[in-house]
């Protein structure tokens, strides 16, 4: 090999992992983002978080993806971890819940402001649109999101026994706080 | 007469509530269904995702793995163990455990005992307890 050919492979191969680094910038993520439900009826309050949700931020288009494991949501009570999974969410047949949306106006965004967000929520096999507006922080190498919104029970065909109708809520409180680092 | 009885029903529910304690968050004393190092576990996901799952969520396993990085939230230890180049094992410790993984660092070899909740991009293991510790060979 001569000079000129490997200079040329090595410029090649810089050449390559620049173009990486450029498209990987483009992207935000967290593989521990927080998202917690809550239902307040008058019987009682039930609450349940998960701590391992993974997010994904496109910042060219603003295209956000956020999948969670159902398993992963911990209750206060063992029993009731176990009814949601087996009996409401079915977890064995849908183990993940997807949002799959869009920052609206991502590029125009203040260092501190309020987004809108418009996409589409699946949770078990059913997928319905959710539209709702977050804080978002954001610097170089950070964008955190926050904020909640509101389901129906009813819309993901979630049957609730009418024996405990009265202690779970026809609507479920989703919060979430997404702390995304820039993807290395 | 009258005494015998209080005592014995102070000692019922004695042996009551030492029956409730013992029945909640004894993770430790059931024996896992499966024994496998964290390369292991993510190769079976990587694989097929639904065999993998099917086989594995929602059981107790033991993995054995090195460690990448140990991270808190609120004194909540999480351990995220190397596997392949693109995917790890990512376990939630009980908070429990934080005195025993304030004592680890990264690339240890530990063993590791919880339940498997699923895969994202990587294994996610809940309501886990330390089982062994070895030093990192150099």
């Amino acid at each position: 090999m001569t000079k000129k050919s490997i200079l040329l492979l090595l410029s090649a191969l810089l050449f390559i992992i620049s173009i990486n680094k450029i498209i990987a910038q483009d992207k935000f993520f967290t593989k521990s983002g927080s998202v917690s439900f809550f239902s307040y009826t008058l019987v009682e309050d039930i609450k349940a978080d998960n701590n391992q949700v993974l997010s994904i931020i496109n910042t060219g288009n603003g295209k956000i993806v956020i999948k969670m494991l159902m398993r992963s949501f911990h209750f206060k009570k063992a029993l009731m971890q176990e009814h949601f999974n087996e009996n409401y969410i079915e977890s064995y047949k849908f183990p993940k819940a997807i949002f799959k949306g869009v920052i609206k106006n991502f590029s125009k965004l203040e260092k501190k402001d309020v987004a809108k967000i418009e996409g589409i929520l699946t949770i078990r096999g059913v997928s319905k649109k959710i539209s709702t507006v977050a804080k978002i922080t954001q610097s170089n190498r950070k964008i955190i999101l926050k904020g909640k919104f509101k389901v129906r029970v009813a819309d993901f065909d979630i049957r609730i026994p009418t024996v405990v109708s009265k202690n779970i809520s026809k609507t479920i409180i989703i919060s979430f706080e997404l702390n995304h680092k820039l993807y290395k | 007469m009258k005494f015998k009885i209080f005592i014995s029903i102070v000692i019922g529910i004695i042996i009551i509530f030492m029956l409730i304690s013992l029945n909640f968050n004894k993770v430790e004393i059931i024996k896992p269904q499966f024994y496998l190092t964290t390369t292991e576990l993510v190769d079976y996901f990587n694989l097929d995702e639904d065999l993998a799952d099917k086989k594995f969520a929602n059981k107790l396993i033991q993995i054995e793995g090195t460690i990448k990085n140990i991270t808190y939230n609120n004194k909540k230890p999480t351990i995220t163990f190397n596997a392949t180049d693109d995917s790890g094992v990512i376990c939630s410790l009980n908070s429990t455990e934080f005195n025993h993984t304030t004592k680890l660092q990264k690339n240890d070899k530990i063993t590791i005992q919880g339940k498997c909740t699923g895969f994202l991009l990587d294994v996610i293991m809940a309501d886990c307890i330390i089982i062994k510790k070895r030093k990192h060979e150099n």
